[in-house]
């Protein structure tokens, strides 16, 4: 007995050190290893989230709300929670508008511990979806992006990611005013995800507004009129604007075809690209009223000076023909613009000589930016003279062997109609665009008169007319260039114009890729154009004249 | 305080029968203890479960009251089991013995035992699910005190210990393996060493035995690939923090993100289906974690007392039996809560045992609640003997008590209820 008593308070001692040691390895638990404990239950815990700010809206001229943020519902769901997944997927899919193979496909990956169902819905789905408590499955807030007006100005409004950020457009050049600043916020969350506490450390402060110079009603009528130039030619693309001349603001900025912002990432890379500054094109006839305008600058030519325009004019180891086959004539400036003649405008770009010539294409705007405040600018391409082939000259005056962009070419064409002073062309407002002085007024003036030609009998745009309104403007049709030349059947079709001619208001620039059927300027483009303007002249209450 | 509310009714009682005696410390520690840790176990059972259940099962008490239910139905078997003789208790639980094992095999037989997590352990339907490795563990332990304070010539040799008990015990430990169910299966071996130490085995015995032990233990757990990986995990838990070493990464990650007083009742992350069981086999995670090391602490001192308590009953109890009986259980519930422990804070590989009276586990709760009426019942009894022979009634003590250890199976068959009468009589008489 006394044995056994000595031997119990032996397992005493030992059972105490047992109990001793584990106190022990407790202590140092969170003392020397505290730290990296602590530190690793924060990573698998806390989470330092962005609070997105609220994005700001996009509007037009007039207000009307291009782009604007919502709270959406986005539907979550943990698979491993929900119990009976066929079940859940019955019930969500006629809610979600999704097939029930898909939804049972994600609740039944008992796997994972987080999977989106839909995400950015309607509110009032969510809370359909809230309603049918479905276990494993949640709601949550998520701001979306959403477009008013659809598919309008969309590749110049861009497109914002499911995340919040900008990605092309005015969504994304503008990112840092729309966008806010994102607060932060402090989520305690348990091992599926689900937060267990939430803690704002810094306030989000909403993103501010861009107001646009678009005006969406002639936005609107913009696309429209380019919707039929795509029904009726079926071109690749078609791309156009319209500016008001005096000051540059761009009031409509059309591509075509069009694209839906919210599904931007699926268009094709060529229908996301805001063409309008971004394709660079040769640009050809609608050239030469920047060929003549230097002429009569330098002095080289009056409106009324006459040339002797061959049938055909040799240049090096081209031959130039004109549109229209004649025999020899005399042709004067404004005649050569009205009927487009090639040969003429060479003869009048080697009067101004290589360098001469490249000083003008240049100063009017060509091979550089436009400074036009949305992203993805092209700047074209213009050789320099050193590079000049002997048949440079044949080419460059006639606009063929250089690259420009719409923004450029309605750029100078601003100049001519503006007095000779051209704004950087914009499309957001309260900016302080720089005036730049191009050409002489009397200049601009001279050449805007002959452009009302080109719309006149004998033109190469005769039908092109508006009931009381005087029209200036200048056709092109381009051969596209391939490998090894140009190509017999790719054609671009373009028309720039202004109006009134003695007061321009309103400058229109038309460029249809590839048309199918017929393939001139004044064939395909004029009339956009004339439609287009014959919305707006009235719709800005521009008097007629 | 709950010591308080114990005692009161006791009294109370006394009052009746007029002369009924304050109880033992010994007595008032273990009841203190035992309710002590029971409160803090539905307080940490309903914090650790209530997140998790109300996700699962809509009802965030649902842990909560089967562990209030089960509770009260192990207090209630620990009172009348503290209440009756010890030799009537002696008598019932030989019996106990061949139970557990029929009801361990019938685990075994296909579509009777309930698997979940790739163990079978469990018999019955629907809610009520026991685990007869829970009874097996007392049973063991009832039968060993027994046996070695009934026979005392079988402490002679190694044969003679082997031939009944450890073949008894052995067998048990294979069956418990079986399952599987090492947690289990070490506890009795654990529980069992001890009641050998306290019989006075040899040594150098004990030393074979623990030898011998300690090389199957090896072969045993390197040979199945899970038990393997668990003990190279244990090695290395930040190896495989992912799968094999996550519960135990997460149950150090839970204690050390709790510090010295931990993060607040209630508050823990962990519990959150970050930590697997955390109601059951983890609940000391998720303590550290909500009352940090004070909170462990804590529990490892009521544990401290319950041990100090119950062996300091088998030294001042009466008979041989008492004695390892007393040592046996107090044992019994150490080596489960030292086990608990230890697999908690990562000094021993995960094995799946049950923090004592802390835990949710029905089986574990009731069964353990039993055996401590027993612990109660040699405290009780015994405490009020030595008492008695600090009288000068020494000689009666010692003959009373060898005549136990003869014949007490003959006796214990005959008269139970006089034999219950008179050591209540004897209770009484001593104060």
């Amino acid at each position: 007995m006394v044995q056994v008593d000595r031997r119990v308070g032996l397992l005493f001692a030992g059972f105490l050190a047992l109990l001793g040691a584990a106190g022990l390895r407790a202590m140092w638990l969170v003392t020397l290893e505290g730290h990296s404990l602590r530190s690793r239950a924060a990573a698998q815990q806390v989470q330092v989230l962005k609070a997105p700010a609220r994005r700001g809206t996009i509007t037009d001229r007039n207000g009307v709300e291009l782009a604007v943020s919502e709270d959406s519902a986005t539907v979550i769901a943990d698979p491993r929670l929900v119990h009976n997944p066929a079940d859940a997927a019955a019930r969500l899919a006629p809610v979600i508008g999704q097939p029930i193979d898909t939804l049972l496909r994600e609740l039944g990956d008992s796997r994972r511990g987080f999977v989106y169902i839909a995400r950015q819905i309607d509110p009032s789905r969510g809370d359909a979806v809230r309603k049918l408590k479905i276990p494993g499955v949640d709601v949550t807030v998520e701001p979306r992006r959403r477009y008013p007006h659809g598919m309008l100005a969309s590749q110049l409004i861009g497109a914002v990611g499911t995340d919040g950020y900008g990605l092309a457009g005015i969504e994304q050049s503008r990112e840092r005013t729309l966008h806010g600043v994102d607060g932060t916020r402090r989520v305690v969350s348990d091992a599926i995800g689900q937060p267990v506490s939430i803690v704002d450390l810094k306030p989000s402060s909403p993103g501010r507004d861009v107001r646009l110079t678009i005006d969406s009603a002639i936005q609107e009528k913009t696309e429209s009129v380019l919707d039929d130039v795509g029904r009726l030619y079926q071109p690749k693309g078609a791309t156009a604007m319209v500016m008001n001349p005096r000051n540059g603001e761009i009031l409509a900025l059309s591509n075509w075809p069009p694209v839906d912002a919210q599904h931007f990432g699926d268009a094709p890379a060529y229908a996301r690209q805001d063409r309008a500054v971004g394709a660079s094109y040769e640009p050809g006839s609608t050239f030469k009223a920047i060929t003549v305008s230097a002429a009569l600058q330098e002095r080289r030519a009056t409106p009324g000076s006459v040339f002797d325009v061959p049938p055909v004019l040799q240049i090096a180891d081209r031959t130039i023909h004109d549109p229209e086959t004649h025999g020899y004539e005399s042709l004067t400036v404004a005649q050569i613009l009205a009927r487009s003649s090639n040969i003429g405008t060479d003869e009048i770009g080697l009067r101004l000589g290589r360098y001469t010539f490249d000083r003008w294409v240049r100063r009017f705007g060509f091979g550089r930016s436009t400074h036009v405040d949305i992203p993805g600018e092209a700047a074209g391409i213009v050789p320099r003279p050193a590079q000049y082939s002997g048949s440079s000259m044949g080419n460059l005056p006639i606009g063929q062997g250089l690259a420009v962009t719409p923004v450029q070419m309605a750029a100078a064409y601003e100049a001519i109609a503006n007095d000779g002073v051209a704004y950087t062309p914009h499309v957001i407002e309260g900016g302080r665009p720089r005036p730049r002085r191009v050409i002489d007024s009397g200049t601009a003036h001279e050449v805007a008169r002959m452009l009302e030609g080109v719309l006149g009998p004998g033109g190469t745009a005769p039908e092109a007319k508006i009931p009381g309104y005087v029209l200036a403007g200048k056709t092109g049709t381009a051969q596209k260039p391939v490998a090894g030349g140009y190509s017999s059947t790719k054609y671009v079709a373009s028309f720039i114009g202004f109006a009134p001619a003695r007061n321009p208001r309103l400058l229109v620039a038309v460029m249809v890729d590839e048309p199918q059927g017929s393939i001139y300027g004044g064939a395909v483009a004029a009339p956009a154009f004339q439609k287009i303007a014959s919305f707006a002249l009235p719709y800005l209450r521009i008097p007629p004249g | 305080m709950a010591a308080a509310t114990t005692v009161r009714p006791r009294a109370g009682r006394a009052g009746r029968t007029k002369a009924r005696p304050k109880p033992p410390l010994e007595y008032s520690i273990l009841y203190t203890a035992t309710l002590c840790l029971l409160a803090a176990g539905s307080v940490m059972v309903y914090s650790a479960s209530s997140a998790e259940s109300v996700l699962k099962n809509g009802d965030p008490a649902f842990y909560l009251k089967r562990y209030l239910m089960f509770g009260a139905l192990g207090l209630v078997a620990m009172h009348l089991i503290s209440r009756r003789s010890l030799p009537a208790m002696r008598s019932l639980t030989r019996a106990l013995l061949p139970i557990a094992f029929v009801l361990t095999l019938t685990v075994k037989v296909p579509h009777v035992g309930i698997s979940v997590n790739g163990a079978t352990r469990w018999l019955g339907a629907g809610p009520v699910q026991f685990e007869p490795s829970e009874l097996l563990k007392v049973a063991l332990v009832l039968y060993s005190a027994n046996l070695l304070a009934a026979r005392p010539a079988v402490l002679g040799s190694l044969s003679t210990l082997c031939r009944p008990l450890l073949l008894v015990v052995g067998g048990a430990c294979l069956l418990l393996l079986a399952q599987p169910d090492m947690g289990t299966a070490m506890v009795v071996c654990f529980s069992t060493f001890a009641l050998l130490v306290a019989a006075g085995v040899k040594l150098r015995h004990l030393g074979a035995i623990l030898a011998i032990l300690a090389v199957l233990a090896l072969i045993f757990a390197v040979a199945e690939p899970y038990r393997r990986a668990r003990l190279l995990s244990f090695l290395h838990p930040w190896n495989d923090a992912g799968k094999s070493g996550f519960q135990a990464v997460q149950a150090m990650i839970a204690l050390g993100s709790g510090g010295f007083f931990g993060v607040g009742l209630g508050e823990s992350v962990q519990k959150i289906f970050y930590l697997p069981e955390a109601h059951t086999d983890m609940i000391l995670a998720i303590v550290g974690e909500e009352l940090g090391v004070m909170g462990i602490g804590a529990l490892a001192a009521l544990y401290g007392l319950i041990g100090y308590a119950g062996f300091r009953a088998a030294q001042l109890a009466r008979d041989r039996y008492a004695k390892l009986l007393a040592a046996g259980i107090t044992a019994l519930i150490l080596s489960q809560a030292a086990l608990n422990f230890f697999a908690v804070l990562g000094m021993a590989p995960l094995t799946g045992v049950p923090l004592p009276f802390v835990s949710y586990g029905s089986s574990n709760l009731v069964v353990l609640l039993g055996a401590m009426g027993l612990l109660l019942n040699v405290a009780a009894t015994g405490g009020a003997a030595k008492r008695g022979r600090g009288r000068g009634s020494r000689p009666l003590e010692a003959v009373a008590g060898g005549g136990d250890e003869r014949s007490g199976r003959d006796r214990g068959r005959g008269d139970r209820r006089a034999r219950g009468a008179r050591a209540g009589n004897r209770r009484r008489a001593a104060g």
